[in-house]
């Protein structure tokens, strides 16, 4: 509660700064920002260093929580069946109260299918922990589809140190065919590319993504399953994990396709979704902020979550002031003479004229060039090369994209302070 | 001592705070200079057709004869140049003082309009029209302003003998606020066509040019 109130306090005490100096402000941390993320980079996190094959491999029970996806429920249990594993391995569907019928036809040898009254995937997943026979346990979102060497290669990362939790991997989008599965394409590959690989070798994974994740069983046995109210539960139980002293390693060499939204409808809902549960979530762990027993992940991971959705929340909040503003100044055109922040952000400079530089400009010039650095590196990593069919929706992800995200940011930091109900 | 990212990336910022800092002064500089050259101009440009006025009654001749005698003041140059001002004064961080670049703009403007007011009464066969038009400086930003000046500039280039003089409305210079009293503009973008007619609608350049013709101009 105390957080939520500071927070507001903040937004409405930018309300009365100057423009120049929050955009100042803003830029400044923005340079820190990347900088800190270029030099972790320099640092050593560009090396990928495999753990070695453990003696014994351990046997992984699959999880896999299905809700009426008749579209992607087979596809995903085939390529969870082709995971090439040296040890005993098991697959458990839970089906959440489909209505479909997606679990009642699957009958495959070797998969195992539960069916429960309907709870959320949360409650899944725990359903199927319970069921689950083996010491590493292994969630997969009922429309990913795993590569099949990726379970070989994240479970080393586990065995290698007796305090890894979790493991992590690639999430990349599966087969994109609209220009907007292939802007979140690019998204998924600098978010989940580069900016995991960095924050790995800090120790600072905050989220144990959906589409699929590896824990030791011992994680559940001691700090408890899946929260079921909670609409982030990957993020929750990671935050958990990290406050308990569990590590969360990734592993690049891994990957997992997953469908994305292809309308604009279900990319909002979906990030709407994971704004707020990660809002609630950063709430509700408050205490780890700036606290030195969490070091790099209290001092600088948990603070930059909320700095990053709190700027953008609020410039939104301020472009559309002005929006509203200008549009209400054609019924009241008193209005039209009244000063919002908003203004300076969407008034642009009647000529281009290149002297019409600033030091914002400046800051924004290195943050592009340093952008460009960390995309360059996520194109590696995923083995593709930059080519023309990646120019629009690059420059989508670049220019549109954040003007999106600052919206739905907004939309849902105004649910959390209303207190409307969360849900799917 | 190994400094941690952290410590690394804080140095860094500094160093690039430190040369954007640099950057934009030398640029705050270069602006200011250039600005003052234009606006020098404007005050070369009062000063001489004040002196002219001057000559003029000293001699026992007609003293209209020099009243032709003015260099150009390219007359898209007023709105522009204010609004110039504007954008590099939101720019500014350092450096150059643009509200005084800005005052002594104004105020050589004023003068010259003034000149121009005189000699359209001393001389009406030299007179040029003169077009006041009022804008709003931003924030926040006017965008029918802007539409309304392209508007008038390309009419005046058609109209030999018509001068426009930009104000903003919303600037706290006492002449500028006795201005829009005197013409009792209410709203922005606003013309006043030869001290007489106030046009606070939007007009295209046609129909800007049937005004300046009715008032006398030789339009093209």
């Amino acid at each position: 509660m105390f957080g939520i109130f500071c927070l507001a306090a903040a937004v409405v005490a930018l309300l009365f700064v100057s423009y120049q100096t929050v955009t100042l402000f803003y830029s400044l941390l923005t340079v820190y920002i990347f900088f800190v993320f270029l030099t972790i980079w320099l640092d050593g996190a560009w090396r990928t260093i495999s753990p070695p094959k453990p003696a014994k491999w351990p046997g992984v029970s699959i999880i896999i929580p299905s809700y009426n996806s008749a579209s992607t429920l087979r596809d995903c249990v085939a390529a969870c069946k082709r995971l090439r594993y040296a040890g005993k391995a098991e697959i458990i569907v839970i089906d959440d109260g489909s209505t479909d019928g997606s679990c009642e036809s699957l009958r495959i040898a070797g998969v195992k299918v539960f069916r429960k009254e309907n709870g959320g995937k949360a409650s899944a997943m725990n359903f199927g922990i319970k069921k689950a026979s083996y010491g590493r346990i292994v969630c997969v979102d009922s429309d990913s589809y795993p590569r099949e060497d990726a379970l070989e290669k994240m479970v080393p990362y586990m065995e290698e140190d007796s305090k890894v939790g979790a493991v992590v991997l690639f999430i990349c989008v599966s087969r994109p065919k609209s220009l907007l599965a292939k802007v979140q394409e690019i998204e998924y590959w600098v978010s989940y590319g580069f900016f995991l690989k960095a924050l790995d070798s800090i120790g600072g994974l905050y989220v144990t993504p959906g589409p699929m994740a590896l824990y030791r069983r011992e994680v559940f046995e001691k700090l408890g399953g899946f929260e079921e109210k909670n609409i982030t539960e990957d993020m929750e139980i990671a935050l958990r994990m990290q406050k308990n002293g569990w590590k969360i390693r990734a592993c690049h060499q891994s990957v997992v396709y997953t469908e994305a939204p292809d309308t604009l409808q279900g990319v909002f809902r979906q990030r709407f979704r994971w704004f707020r549960g990660g809002f609630a979530n950063v709430i509700k762990y408050f205490d780890m902020f700036f606290n030195e027993k969490f070091g790099a992940f209290g001092f600088f991971v948990l603070p930059l979550i909320l700095v990053a959705g709190f700027f953008a929340s609020t410039f939104m909040l301020w472009i559309l002031a002005s929006w509203a503003k200008s549009a209400l100044s054609l019924v009241l055109p008193s209005l039209g003479n009244m000063k919002t922040l908003g203004d300076f952000i969407v008034s642009a400079p009647g000529s281009l004229d290149y002297m019409a530089v600033d030091s914002v400009f400046i800051f924004s010039i290195f943050c592009t060039l340093i952008w460009c650095f960390f995309v360059y590196k996520s194109f590696q990593i995923t083995g593709n090369r930059f080519g023309p069919k990646h120019a629009v929706p690059m420059a989508l992800l670049l220019f549109a994209f954040p003007l999106f995200l600052g919206f739905t940011f907004l939309a849902s930091y105004a649910a959390e302070f209303t207190g409307l109900k969360r849900g799917w | 001592m190994a400094l941690n990212p952290f410590a690394k990336a804080a140095i860094l910022t500094i160093a690039v705070a430190a040369l954007a800092l640099v950057v934009v002064s030398q640029l705050d500089d270069a602006r200011a200079g250039s600005l003052r050259k234009s606006v020098e101009l404007v005050s070369f440009e009062s000063e001489s057709s004040r002196l002219v006025s001057e000559y003029a009654q000293l001699g026992d001749g007609d003293p209209c004869m020099f009243a032709n005698f003015t260099t150009s003041l390219q007359k898209e140059r007023a709105y522009s140049l204010a609004e110039k001002l504007g954008d590099y004064q939101r720019s500014n961080m350092v450096g150059a003082d643009y509200e005084a670049i800005k005052r002594a703009y104004f105020v050589s403007l004023a003068e010259l309009h003034i000149r121009t007011l005189e000699n359209a009464r001393k001389c009406p066969q030299y007179a040029e029209i003169p077009v006041l038009f009022f804008y709003r400086e931003a924030p926040p930003d006017c965008p029918e302003c802007r539409l309304q000046n392209e508007a008038l500039v390309l009419a005046a280039q058609r109209c030999g003998n018509v001068r426009t003089f930009a104000f903003p409305v919303n600037a706290n210079y006492s002449f500028i606020q006795l201005l829009v009293g005197k013409y009792k503009v209410q709203k922005v973008p606003a013309m006043v066509i030869d001290e007489r007619e106030l046009v606070d609608t939007i007009q295209n350049q046609d129909q800007i040019v049937a005004m300046l013709e009715k008032d006398g101009a030789a339009c093209s």
